[in-house]
């Protein structure tokens, strides 16, 4: 294209000296019909745009993260002039259409059409444009290009992947499926304990609370912990869909991957999240996995103040009284660290999952009780956990 | 269909093109309606012949000769009377679209021929604007085709996806590419080229303003307004008004003062140039040769010069010039300002000081008093005496040692040399202007010649000077014989040769021409910066006239002893004197044009074209007779499997030309269900047995081919329903 340009603006020049120096029609003509050459083309260009037709589907209704769906398009020509160039670009942040090329373009003679039958895979969970962003658009002379963007783009919601998860590198699963209860994980031999808000009233110590002047309350050896908390930060931690929606995708993948495991090795697990209002999810079955899929397939992330949200999932799933607790969360945030250090207190059984992009996974003890484990946003979620 | 037309497109627009420039540069006046026609109707004929069948293309000869035939009788009976008799038009225009059609079919196929043609094409503007070839619309035809061409190769070498064909594409944008010349080709364009006034305004502006800032910073710059220092002649000039300098008079008398600014020595034909740079002081000696001739002459100083006196002050003109009247006595401007002389002028050693006012008085000549004619050409020499009283008169000692009157001698041989040349009057100028150069002496000749000159015309914008101008001779004959019109610097630099011409040196001087009303305070603008010749008479001084017309300067006082002024004489100009040959052919009458013989032309006898239309009417019905008995007897001899599958063929040919035509990938069973409800079951019950022949390798009878016949009358009779003109198409083929 620039070669035509260059060459077209050298013939103007010369039109231009050819009137500077000789007069009548082969050098008016001359300069004239090359003046008119870029109008004519931009008619052109303006006439395709007005004329062109494009057509995008989908044939499945639902798409599911990192699932290839058959996708395909039409570009169709009805009038009686030929399009000479047209190049479509595809929204390629968050899907990725294969076998057909951006840089692709092609020509469309009258009445013809071009069909693609292709496949799309869409990255993230989440809702987005996917299929066609732009048309360029060339004229036949090939000096300009108009791109024309799709006014009306396919806004798909993407559900999240399910991935199954063999074990985990944190969890002896086994040791948390043991039902005797007599002696727990690792809590060490704790007699009397200060009051945690929760606590059952009818524990309480009088006489060491009135000793020590605060709520204490009997820790009974082999405290029976039972269950699996999977508790969410739904905290949206940009605005940017770029930033965000690869961290919510695999926070969300995550959730439900323990929540499948769980579920598979018969250990009730209850998932804790918070939305508008705290959300809770007991996955003890088939169809409580389904609607736990489903909530984590609808829910928006919180992006504003979340000060307290967690805390209040936390105990509206009586998390204190989880064998292990898994927090996943995008970042160490105030509500986070507030959180652990209830958990801490309460010697809890605590796995962190940090899901950040552009890191490696990395793991780091908090705490005796309270593991760390960064998880990178790219990267086979079996190998992470 | 498409290719045919795609080749058309590449056929008709040289062969249109070619035949315009034909008929353009052609000597006699053609039917060029007629030829386009032919042309247009030559390339349909053959792109027909070459699209068509063996049987189409058959049918084509035959007709052709049939009419050829037709057209031989007709001429052989009566050559006079044949329509095409003296059409010689007619072959040239053939062969060109014959051409044309050949350079067609190879320029579709072959880049390097598309190249070619795109050369060419602008090889032939090239021959055109050169006036090799007369332009007319043929050259919109040939731009037309380039961009065709260019079009075409683009198409080729962009890759693309898609069904590619590049003679649909070519053929669908060519409305877009028709657009693109056809606008242009009904617009009337000037002959001259363009004179870019506006930008030639803006970039004056700019320099304006780039002067403006630079003032003061530079020394020597001959940057002006208005006024320039380049001799040239231009193609237009335009007016501007800006106030370059006032001056101040004391005399309450209306007259028109020149002040020169820079003095040209050196004509090439389109330009004066300065090349004499000498710092001889030769405003002084001018003065002092006058007035010693005024003193040597009867008479009193007055009666030839008068004293004035003038102040100039600069305003907006930035010049390295000082604008100074002839004859100047004296000024201060000397001591104001660092000045020097330069080459017959006064410039400032630096730049202009800012502001600069200088004054001094100057000699007015009484150059249309008819006594000054006398004194003009009395041939009288200065003397020592004279010389010595006009040193006087200037104010300074007698034998001056810087102006000694040997120093006179070589003064008049330097202006010789410097402001002589040899220019030679043309006969045909010669001729022009001998009732003009009468007189009894230089004087009154030249004073004729500017009377003369006043009576043509001024024009701002007289166009550039033809290329074939290139020296002082080529001017004269092109200003005095030709063109006859421009502004001051033409009408300046004419009588500045002619004056040459007569042996007599002459220079042309640009600078101010101030008309004014009485004394005081009078400002110049820039538009009032003219150019004038001044003429040099040995003994007399410099002498400056006033060519150009309505500018005509009027100087003249009585003299002492003079009792009467003759208004006659001296308003000869004003009156507008003719030369004998002008009057005698204002008195001619007019000649009646010439009475043209009308050639007796016959009317067109439709009748003629009968005869070859019968011809070729009557081969056409024998040819399709022959062509449908050979097919029929060919059926008639081929086996069984053959004749039905060349009648199911038919078959579905018929259902073709009734637009249902079987679609690509379709199988027989699908298109029979599909065109079913259209035809009835009967029509198409052939298709079974025709499956089972070619997918079955199944044996038919000719009950089997009957049958297959049997269905095609039916189809015919469908399609006679349908589309009768399909139908006659079809029976007729």
């Amino acid at each position: 294209m620039t070669r035509n340009r260059i060459v077209w603006a050298l013939l103007w020049i010369l039109s231009l000296v050819g009137i500077s120096f000789y007069g009548g029609p082969v050098s008016y003509g001359f300069f004239a019909v090359l003046t008119l050459i870029p109008v004519i083309c931009l008619v052109y260009l303006l006439m395709v745009l007005a004329c062109f037709k494009m057509y995008q589907r989908f044939t499945v209704p639902g798409i599911v993260c990192n699932h290839s769906v058959p996708f395909y398009f039409i570009l169709q020509n009805e009038d009686l002039f030929s399009f000479a160039g047209i190049r479509v670009t595809f929204y390629s942040d968050f899907s990725q259409i294969d076998g057909v090329d951006d840089e692709t373009e092609y020509e469309l003679l009258p009445h013809t059409n071009i069909k693609k039958e292709t496949d799309m895979v869409c990255r993230y969970r989440g809702e987005y444009n996917v299929g066609i962003k732009s048309v360029i658009l060339r004229d036949f002379f090939c000096l300009f290009k108009l791109t024309y963007r799709n006014r009306e783009p396919m806004k798909v919601k993407v559900l999240p992947d399910i991935i199954n998860l063999e074990n985990l590198q944190d969890v002896d699963i086994d040791s948390v499926s043991d039902k005797n209860t007599s002696s727990s994980l690792s809590h060490p031999d704790v007699t009397i304990r200060e009051y945690i808000p929760g606590d059952d009233i009818r524990r309480m110590h009088w006489k060491q609370t009135a000793r020590t002047g605060k709520p204490m309350v009997r820790n009974y050896i082999g405290e029976e912990k039972e269950g699996i908390g999977i508790l969410l930060h739904s905290h949206r931690i940009s605005s940017d869909p770029k930033e965000y929606l690869p961290v919510e995708n695999r926070m969300l993948e995550i959730v439900i991957a323990l929540a499948l495991l769980f579920r598979e090795r018969s250990i009730p697990a209850t998932v804790c999240y918070y939305a508008k209002d705290p959300g809770l999810q007991i996955v003890d079955s088939a169809d409580s996995f389904q609607a736990l899929y489903k909530a984590m397939s609808d829910i928006n992330f919180e992006e504003g103040e979340v000060s307290g949200c967690l805390y209040d999932a936390m105990m509206a799933g009586d998390a204190f009284s989880k064998k292990i607790l898994f927090l996943v969360a995008p970042e160490m945030d105030e509500e986070v660290s507030a959180v652990l250090d209830r958990l801490r207190e309460s010697d809890a059984e605590v796995i962190l999952y940090l899901v950040r992009s552009g890191v490696e996974k990395e793991v780091t003890k908090l705490s005796p009780h309270i593991t760390a484990r960064t998880i990178p946003t790219d990267g086979q979620l079996p190998d992470l956990l | 269909m498409i290719r045919a037309l795609y080749e058309f497109l590449f056929a008709i627009l040289p062969a249109l093109g070619a035949v315009l420039f034909y008929s353009e540069g052609s000597a006699s006046e053609q039917p060029v309606a007629a030829m386009l026609m032919v042309c247009v109707l030559a390339c349909v004929l053959f792109s027909l012949f070459l699209h068509l069948k063996m049987g189409g293309r058959l049918l084509f000869i035959g007709i052709a000769l049939s009419n050829v035939l037709g057209f031989y009788m007709i001429w052989k009976r009566s050559p006079e009377t044949f329509f095409l008799q003296g059409q010689t038009w007619l072959l040239p225009v053939l062969a060109i679209s014959f051409a044309s059609f050949l350079l067609a079919l190879l320029a579709t196929r072959f880049t390097p021929v598309r190249i070619l043609c795109v050369i060419a094409c602008f090889s032939l503007l090239v021959l055109t604007l050169l006036s090799y070839l007369t332009a007319g619309k043929g050259v919109f035809v040939i731009l037309l085709f380039a961009i065709l061409c260019v079009a075409d190769q683009i198409e080729l070498t962009w890759k693309r996806e898609g069904r590619r064909d590049k003679r649909i594409h070519m053929v669908s944008i060519f409305p877009f590419l028709l657009l693109i010349v056809l606008i242009p080709a009904f617009i009337k364009f000037p002959n001259k080229p363009y004179d870019w006034a506006f930008v030639v305004r803006l970039w004056e502006k700019v320099e304006t303003g780039a002067d403006l800032i630079r003032f003061g910073f530079m020394s020597g710059t001959d940057s002006f307004i208005g006024f320039t220092d380049n001799g040239g002649l231009k193609d237009s000039v335009e007016e501007d008004k800006r106030q370059d300098l006032a001056i101040t008079t004391k005399e309450d008398l209306p007259m028109t003062i020149y002040l020169s600014g820079i003095v040209f020595n050196t004509f090439d034909g389109r330009e004066w140039k300065k090349t004499n740079h000498s710092e001889f002081p030769e405003n002084e000696f001018d003065t002092l040769e006058s007035l010693a001739a005024a003193y040597g002459a009867d008479g009193l100083l007055t009666d030839y010069f008068k004293r004035q006196h003038i102040e100039v002050e600069y305003l907006d003109a930035k010049s390295r010039y000082v604008f100074i009247p002839a004859k100047l006595r004296s000024e201060d401007a000397h001591e104001k300002a660092n000045v020097k002389n330069d080459g017959g002028d006064l410039v400032f050693k630096r730049h202009s000081p800012y502001h600069f006012t200088f004054s001094g008085n100057y000699y007015r000549a009484n150059t249309d008093n008819p006594e000054f004619y006398s004194f003009m050409d009395d041939g009288k020499e200065l003397t020592t005496r004279d010389w010595n009283n006009a040193l006087a008169a200037m104010g300074k000692e007698p034998w001056d040692e810087h102006y000694p009157f040997d120093l006179y001698r070589e003064y008049q041989t330097y202006v010789k040399e410097t402001y002589s040349d040899d220019t030679v009057l043309s006969h045909q100028v010669s001729d022009a202007l001998s009732e003009v150069l009468k007189g009894d002496g230089d004087y009154e000749k030249l004073k004729n010649l500017e009377a003369y000159f006043q009576q043509m015309q001024y024009d701002t914008d007289p166009g550039p000077l033809p290329r074939e101008v290139k020296d002082a001779s080529a001017f004269l004959d092109h200003f005095l014989l030709k063109e006859r019109k421009g502004y001051c610097s033409y009408y300046a630099t004419a009588f500045a040769l002619t004056a040459r011409s007569m042996g007599l040196p002459a220079r042309y001087v640009q600078g101010y021409r101030i008309t004014v009303d009485g004394k005081g305070r009078h400002v110049i603008t820039s538009d009032m910066a003219h150019a004038w010749p001044e003429v040099y008479f040995a003994g007399k001084g410099w002498i400056a006239f006033e060519p150009t017309p309505g500018f005509y300067r009027l100087s003249a006082w009585r003299m002492f002893d003079q009792k009467t002024l003759d208004p006659e004489r001296v308003y000869k100009y004003k009156r507008g004197v003719r030369t004998q040959e002008e009057e005698e052919m204002a008195e001619e009458p007019e000649l009646e044009p010439e009475e043209s013989e009308s050639l007796r032309k016959e009317g067109f006898s439709w009748h003629s074209l009968m005869l070859p239309g019968i011809f070729a009417f009557a081969f056409l019905l024998l040819f399709l007779m022959a062509v449908k008995l050979i097919r029929f007897l060919r059926v008639r001899s081929m086996k069984a499997d053959q004749q039905f599958k060349y009648l199911a063929g038919d078959c579905l040919s018929i259902c073709r030309l009734m637009g249902l035509g079987i679609r690509e990938g379709e199988t027989l069973s699908e298109y029979q269900s599909r065109v079913l409800p259209e035809t009835g079951e009967q029509a198409l019950s052939f298709i079974d047995t025709y499956e089972r022949i070619l997918y079955a390798g199944f044996d038919c009878s000719r009950e089997d081919a009957a049958f297959a016949g049997d269905c095609r009358a039916l189809l015919m009779r469908l399609l006679k329903k349908k589309r009768k003109l399909h139908y006659l198409i079809r029976i007729c083929f």
